[in-house]
């Protein structure tokens, strides 16, 4: 019994991470393009931002603290819950130093 | 003397003033012209306000539709529209091929090949769906004859908000019952998203058709811009029975298109058809129309949007990796200089045209064509001649590159290009052996084993993006020496060609004439003094 609650804490504390980025990388892209991007983008009003613009580790400490505009605001006040996850399955898996880097539209 | 001075100086000083007023004066009256009629901005809209269904009414198209499930919105759709699905089935969007038999192997879903992706069938089907208007082509076993494949919403949202993904699914966060629910007729932004982005990403393929068209202020497109006519695309490339107007694959050079009778359809995908044969004022302008597409004068360069459009794409230098990963470098402009997946890349912006005499037909090169591959191999070319009666002189984009082939078939190979690393495509592991292996393989083609590569050509006629007639070429721009129809040939161009002959004749009758008036003058000066 104990070698059972055991390994089901290792599996839970294993799946944990999995969890967090259950997102959907293609759901994610559609999502950043259409929030993330009407400001984040070349000439509009907030600094342009890509997949590229960090590497995996610093997208997921961004998603970690989960905080917008530099901090003031949570995440969640722009986005669902779930579509946070989506967003971040985009913006890791297509980061800078990711097997498949990407632009999204430039 | 001195008093007698100031009299014609005067008048002198008058006339040169008249001079100058009278020739500023059409300028001033260019510039406070009002910016552009928007007639069809009004028309459209007097046409939004005669539709009598509302389709965010309809209890089908409620939903909640599965994420994704394209096919559960056509399956509505089709509940009351039930002639549609056959219609879009019979089209060039849906089998991209055309209906005419004599173009046995054309259209990307045959044999097909280009000077950008090179081809859809050796695998690549997945990806280029993303521009198919159906839902499910991951390969050749496409079922082309299911109605509900058939993608109703990308020519037909209205939102903006819909959005394609591999193998032509919509993407599975798209809200598809809101957009269910706000169809529409096409607007420029659903045929812009794909053509604007032939080639892989904006304004690659055309030159003259860019996502900057839906901004585009009167300067860039008198016709598409809502500062001028306001026109949509489908006021040119009309529709019967879901089929739109377009090229496939031959273009009349000079369609004079005027309906026969009251209410005969025709495209209007020509000039003439709303501008007429003899659309200016003057007769000298008018009768270049014969031998001079109105596009040559009126589009004066081609990606003036503000985004470049690509030159050339070389596909042997791609590959190349730093640190054991892909790269890509851009110039101070920001534009692709090379990228691995590529090759090198050459891009530009407000480029002048290349000139061609075109009489509308063109012969593509087909992946069971054999080539010649000592010279570059031009895969469209141009027919026509100035002999020709039908042909005129286009302007053209020309795109060069280079791109595998078959050294001992003599023939063009389609490369699987699109798959992920470890799959064997192009994209994913650079490796041409088994990109071409595989690809030839899905493709059902011979491959002998061996590849190398040719230099290619493809010439992309300018239609679209028409400048103001403020910008319209002047005379001199082609009637002159090093002119911009410098290599059209064939014929006598005035301002251009000379014969030693002819200008000592013209010559020494201006000569002589100045000579006789000389004469007479003097005879006649002589005489009032006797």
């Amino acid at each position: 019994m104990r070698n059972t609650l055991g390994f089901l804490t290792i599996l839970a504390l294993a799946a944990a991470p999995l969890a967090a980025e259950g997102g959907s990388d293609i759901k994610g892209k559609y999502i950043f393009k259409k929030t993330c991007k009407t400001c984040h983008a070349a000439g509009a009003s907030a600094k342009e931002v890509t997949p590229l613009s960090k590497t995996q580790a610093q997208w997921k400490a961004y998603f970690a603290a989960a905080k917008h505009n530099g901090g003031k605001e949570p995440l969640g006040k722009l986005l669902k819950p779930e579509q946070v996850k989506d967003v971040q399955a985009f913006l890791v898996n297509h980061a800078s130093d990711s097997p498949q880097p990407e632009t999204c539209g430039g | 003397m001195s008093a007698l001075l100031p009299f014609p100086s005067r008048q002198l000083r008058q006339a040169l003033t008249g001079l100058i007023v009278c020739s500023l004066l059409p300028l001033m009256a260019q510039q406070t012209a009002p910016a552009g009629h928007g007639s069809y901005t009004k028309l459209r809209a007097e046409r939004g306000q005669s539709a009598t269904a509302d389709h965010s009414k309809f209890k089908v198209l409620q939903g909640p539709f599965k994420d994704g499930d394209g096919s559960a919105v056509t399956r509505a759709c089709l509940s009351c529209h039930t002639k549609a699905a056959a219609q879009v089935m019979a089209t060039k969007h849906w089998n991209w091929r055309p209906s005419d038999k004599k173009l046995e192997g054309y259209g990307k879903s045959t044999h097909l090949v280009n000077n950008f992706c090179i081809s859809t069938i050796g695998g690549n089907q997945e990806a280029c769906a993303r521009c198919h208007a159906g839902y499910g082509m991951k390969d050749s076993g496409f079922d082309y004859t299911k109605a509900e494949n058939v993608d109703c919403l990308v020519c037909h949202d209205t939102t903006g908000d819909y959005e394609k993904i591999k193998g032509g699914y919509p993407n599975p966060a798209v809200p598809l019952a809101d957009i269910a629910q706000k169809v529409g007729r096409p607007g420029n932004q659903n045929c812009g998203v794909c053509h604007f982005f032939g080639g892989g990403a904006d304004a690659t393929k055309h030159g003259d058709l860019d996502d900057t068209i839906l901004k585009a202020p009167r300067a860039v497109d008198v016709h598409l811009s809502k500062q001028g006519a306001g026109m949509a695309c489908t006021d040119c490339h009309l529709s019967q029975a879901h089929e739109i107007a377009g090229p496939g694959y031959i273009e009349a050079a000079d369609r004079r298109e005027q309906p026969r009778f009251p209410g005969e359809p025709m495209s209007r995908m020509s000039c003439a058809a709303c501008h007429t044969a003899s659309p200016h004022a003057s007769f000298v302008l008018n009768r270049h129309y014969r031998k001079v597409a109105c596009q040559t004068c009126h589009i004066p360069a081609f990606a003036r949007g503000g985004l470049a459009s690509n030159l050339s794409w070389t596909w042997s230098t791609a590959g190349k990796l730093k640190e054991g990963r892909p790269y890509e470098e851009r110039d101070a402009q920001g534009l692709e200089t090379y990228n691995t997946i590529h090759g090198d890349m050459v891009w530009a912006k407000d480029v002048k045209p290349e000139y061609v005499w075109y009489d509308g037909h063109m012969a593509f090169t087909r992946l069971t064509d054999t080539i010649s591959p000592a010279r570059p191999v031009v895969l469209n070319p141009l027919q026509g001649s100035y002999a020709d009666p039908e042909a005129k002189i286009w302007p053209f984009k020309r795109h060069d590159g280079d791109q595998p082939f078959d050294p001992v078939l003599n023939r063009f190979i389609a490369p699987w290009t699109a798959g992920p690393k470890g799959s064997g495509a192009y994209w994913g592991d650079y490796d041409w052996d088994r990109a071409i292996r595989l690809g030839m393989e899905k493709a059902g083609l011979p491959w002998s084993g061996k590849y190398d590569f040719v230099k290619t050509q493809m010439w992309w006629p300018i239609t679209h993006m028409v400048a103001p007639k403020t910008q319209a070429l002047a005379c001199t721009e082609c009637h002159s020496r090093q002119g911009r129809l410098d290599r059209v040939a064939g014929f006598y161009l005035p301002g251009r060609d000379r014969g030693a002959g002819v200008d000592f004749l013209g010559w020494s009758a201006v000569l002589l004439t100045f000579c006789a008036v000389a004469v007479h003058g003097a005879f006649r000066f002589l005489s009032s003094r006797s």
